[in-house]
């Protein structure tokens, strides 16, 4: 075995917090290990262990046996580990240190003092091996995030680990990227080494055949077995499972609440099998939506769910410096809507929104807003009709107390005193987080990273927005911190636009579906419409998951579409079980 | 604001040289210059400064804003301190040319050679140290200090602020962005410490998320090897002939002009 975990418990000396009980796992080569998890479970606990940060960088009191190349952590440095245990953080950003890729994959093997040829012979065996000899010489500031993260685990892999650490590979980025460092991942486990992946996207990571899965939570082993087992037994509202599994286990489903209030037909109508094919849309606007356009030259204009248009594009182009990120996009996207923006990294889908609150200005044509230009109005003014939010809660934290957090934007707004502690006490009721003690005097940055995301929405929702406009909002959460923000942001605003490349959220989510790609709008679609649409998902490079497969095979409504949950318990089990 | 590092001079004379021969013109310049007061031979040294300057091959639209900006806060300077401030010119006082209104301060020949020589001072400075800027490429800059003795951590740290500059600012913009929606606009007050003050908004996350990004960054490297005494540079530098004649050059530059000012006439200002 390289790694063996026997009984490991870990307790951070700074919190005092125990984080690991108990843990066990056991990693040999060929092996690839899937850990997964609710957040706050353990996991990144759990790599720091196998990769020595805990105990020689993280003050922690360990407890238990852990072995990698069958000595003990605690008696190998760091750099010692890291010629058998290489890390991959979720963010290559982080990680990537060297100005070029050369300089980048040289690092490592530099550190280790190898001779000079040496360092050459493994660059450019690693960079052939991962398809990357392309990018030799390139400067890292202009790699785009599938090719940082392909440079970073090319980085890794020259240090001729055994085993491979990856933490959330699937939460930064478009899925084909994350997929394409997964295939290499399974091919480094093929040729004898091994992996461990931690990932609460299991469906994904099913896909490359794990040998094991350990599930964590609150620090302790829920689950360590193999995948079949794993499938049986995993909490489904916890975890995102094949859609497959999800029939299977259709009888112990939970009620999907928490889930986004639903508005289809096919969500609210009684569970026979009739409700789910061919069922009719319960809300006119989305039934009248016009039929989904997927790369037609017509003009892509869907309807809201109310006649007003609440922001408008009128043959606009977006971008950066005279150079067009976005061109010849006309939509209108209604007052009272839910639309997600799907599309690969740097496609524009941030560039699409901004445009909405004067983050930037149109390069050519025309953005407006309830039916006046953008221009007319500041940034300021917009924020009492667009609440945007960004994906990263650090951005926005600055002040002592959440109270003097929630007060920036009113007070800018010029409200008085009494009005802007009502608003912020509604704003933080809407978001759930009034039941924290003495939540107003504290520091925003002494809330979980979950609390302090949502706090950010109700930095918006102070200043009582009418429409609230989230960039990935769930990225790196887990399904019921996901499930559960959404349903809150939902109830919260009359209408909701929102950034993702999680396509299931976006189907599950919204009533109409924009995908962009190649500087263009190619999809404009009620969510139902668009998952039959298989072409769409191919040439924007969005994956099929087993959720689409099966809105594609059981929804045949123009509406929205049910809750997995539900649709799970409408569909006849394969193997004759009836449905719930 | 684009602050990826400029390497303009790319294939230049000078960007063909060891980066260390870049890095130590400077200093040999330094102690040339710092020994000359006549002005005449002010005007030597700033001739061999151009020369050089040239050799680096920046084109100057590239550099037009950094010499405009260079040129009026060093004449700002000199103003100041040789002709407002009626600087020891340390020859006799002279016939007094004209009287600097509100200070009444007598400027005379000696004053204007005195200011006249600081001024191709520090411009002359600047001509020799634009290269290490802008012809050095950013990926050698780490290794050059770390060959010229730097600790390697240092020097590494040299790397990693040309990696993390660029993204350190597109998180100060995302950061703007971020609290523009709420209403932030940069105060346009003259008051420098209101000025300062309405930074708050955007210096707190951008400090904040630094330091946690830091963190991330210094465990990643660490789980790659980094903090051995000894690393391998994957660069390898070595002084060539022409290396050693332009070194030596200046090294002589230094060696004649510290003579001149003890046995020379270079050593007090020049009144014409």
């Amino acid at each position: 075995m390289i790694i063996e975990v026997r009984a490991a418990s870990v307790r951070y000396q700074t919190t005092g917090r125990q984080v690991l009980a108990e843990v066990d796992l056991a990693v040999g080569p060929g092996d690839l290990a899937l850990v997964s998890g609710p957040s706050g479970g353990g996991k990144s606990t759990l790599l720091r262990l196998l990769n020595g940060l805990i105990p020689h960088a993280y003050r922690a009191e360990v407890t238990g046996e852990v072995l990698v190349g069958g000595r003990p952590v605690a008696q190998q440095s760091v750099r010692q580990l890291s010629t058998t245990v290489g890390t991959l953080l979720q963010d290559p950003r982080k990680q990537i240190v060297g100005t070029t890729v050369d300089t980048e994959l040289a690092f490592g093997p530099e550190n280790l003092g190898l001779p000079r040829a040496e360092i050459r012979r493994r660059i450019g065996e690693v960079t052939d091996r991962v398809g990357i000899r392309h990018l030799l010489g390139r400067a890292t500031a202009e790699l785009s995030g599938g090719e940082l993260q392909m440079v970073a685990f090319a980085g890794v892999l020259v240090m001729r680990p055994q085993v491979v650490l990856v933490d959330e590979p699937l939460a930064n980025l478009d899925l084909e990227a994350s997929l394409r460092l997964m295939r290499e991942l399974r091919r480094f486990v093929d040729d004898g080494g091994a992996a461990v992946v931690v990932e609460h996207r299991v469906e994904e990571i099913l896909d490359f055949d794990p040998t094991q899965v350990l599930y964590l939570e609150d620090g302790r082993s829920g689950y360590a077995g193999d995948v079949a087992g794993f499938l049986a037994a995993a909490p489904v509202a916890h975890v995102k499972l094949p859609f497959e599994t999800l029939v299977a286990r259709a009888a112990e489903l939970p009620a999907a609440s928490g889930a986004p209030p639903a508005r289809t037909a096919a969500f609210d109508a009684p569970p026979a099998r009739t409700a789910v094919s061919d069922a009719p849309s319960a809300r006119t606007a989305v039934s009248d939506a016009p039929p989904a356009r997927t790369g037609g030259p017509a003009v892509r204009r869907g309807r809201g769910g109310s006649a007003a248009a609440r922001l408008e594009y009128r043959g606009v182009a977006l971008g950066y410096g005279g150079r067009a990120v976005l061109d010849g996009v006309d939509l209108a996207l209604g007052a009272g809507e839910r639309v997600a923006v799907l599309g690969r990294n740097g496609a524009g889908k941030s560039t699409l929104l901004r445009a909405a609150v004067r983050l930037l200005e149109p390069l050519r044509g025309a953005v407006h807003v309830d039916g006046a230009p953008v221009t007319e109005r500041s940034t300021l003014e917009l924020a009492t009709t667009f609440g945007y939010v960004f994906q990263n809660p650090g951005q926005a934290l600055f002040c002592a107390t959440v109270g003097d957090e929630l007060a920036f934007g009113p007070r800018n707004l010029g409200w008085p005193a009494d009005e802007i502690r009502r608003v912020s006490e509604d704003a933080l009721r809407a978001m759930l987080l009034d039941g924290e003690a003495d939540v107003m005097d504290r520091s925003p940055r002494t809330l979980s990273f979950g609390q302090q995301r949502r706090l950010t929405v109700a930095l918006a929702l102070a200043m009582r927005p009418r429409t609230l406009i989230l960039d990935e909002p769930t990225a790196g959460q887990d399904l019921h911190a996901t499930t559960r923000f959404m349903a809150q942001v939902m109830a919260a605003s009359e209408s909701v636009y929102f950034i993702t490349h999680d396509v299931d959220l976006a189907l599950t989510s919204a009533d109409r579906i924009i995908v962009v790609d190649g500087g263009r709008v190619v999809a404009d679609a009620p969510a139902a419409e668009l998952a039959r649409d298989a072409d769409v998902w191919s040439r924007a490079g969005l994956r099929q998951t087993s959720l689409v497969r099966a809105i594609r095979d059981h929804v045949h409504g123009a509406g929205g579409i049910p809750h997995p949950f539900d649709l799970a318990r409408l569909i006849p089990h394969p193997e004759g079980t009836p449905p719930s | 604001m684009d602050v990826t590092p400029r390497y303009l001079g790319a294939g230049s004379f000078l960007a063909r040289r060891d980066p260390r021969v870049l890095l130590l013109v400077p200093v040999l310049y330094f102690v040339a210059v710092a020994n000359v007061a006549d002005l005449r031979g002010m005007l030597v040294c700033a001739a061999i400064a151009l020369v050089y300057y040239r050799a680096a091959g920046i084109p100057w639209r590239g550099v037009r804003a950094n010499w405009v900006f260079m040129l009026t806060f060093t004449t700002l300077l000199v103003v100041v301190n040789s002709v407002f401030t009626a600087a020891d010119t340390r020859v006799g006082a002279g016939e007094a040319l004209f009287a600097v209104p509100l200070t009444g301060t007598e400027v005379t020949w000696a004053t204007l050679s005195y200011a006249s020589t600081l001024l191709i001072r520090y411009a002359s400075l600047a001509m020799v140290s634009f290269p290490v800027a802008f012809a050095i490429a950013p990926s050698d800059l780490g290794v050059a200090l770390a060959r010229l003795r730097l600790s390697q951590r240092l020097a590494y740290g040299v790397d990693l602020t040309f990696r993390f500059l660029p993204s350190t600012v597109a998180a100060l913009r995302e950061t703007i962005d971020a609290q523009r929606v709420r209403g932030y606009e940069h105060s346009r007050s003259r008051n420098p410490f209101r000025k300062l003050a309405s930074l708050k908004p955007v210096v707190v996350p951008v400090t904040v998320n630094a330091l946690i990004d830091a963190e991330d960054t210094a465990n990643a490297m660490d789980l790659r090897g980094f903090g051995a005494k000894h690393r391998t540079w994957m660069r390898e530098l070595a002084f060539g002939r022409t290396d050693y004649l332009v070194m030596g050059g200046f090294l002589a530059l230094a060696a004649v002009m510290t003579a001149a000012k003890f046995f020379g006439p270079f050593g007090e200002v020049w009144a014409p």
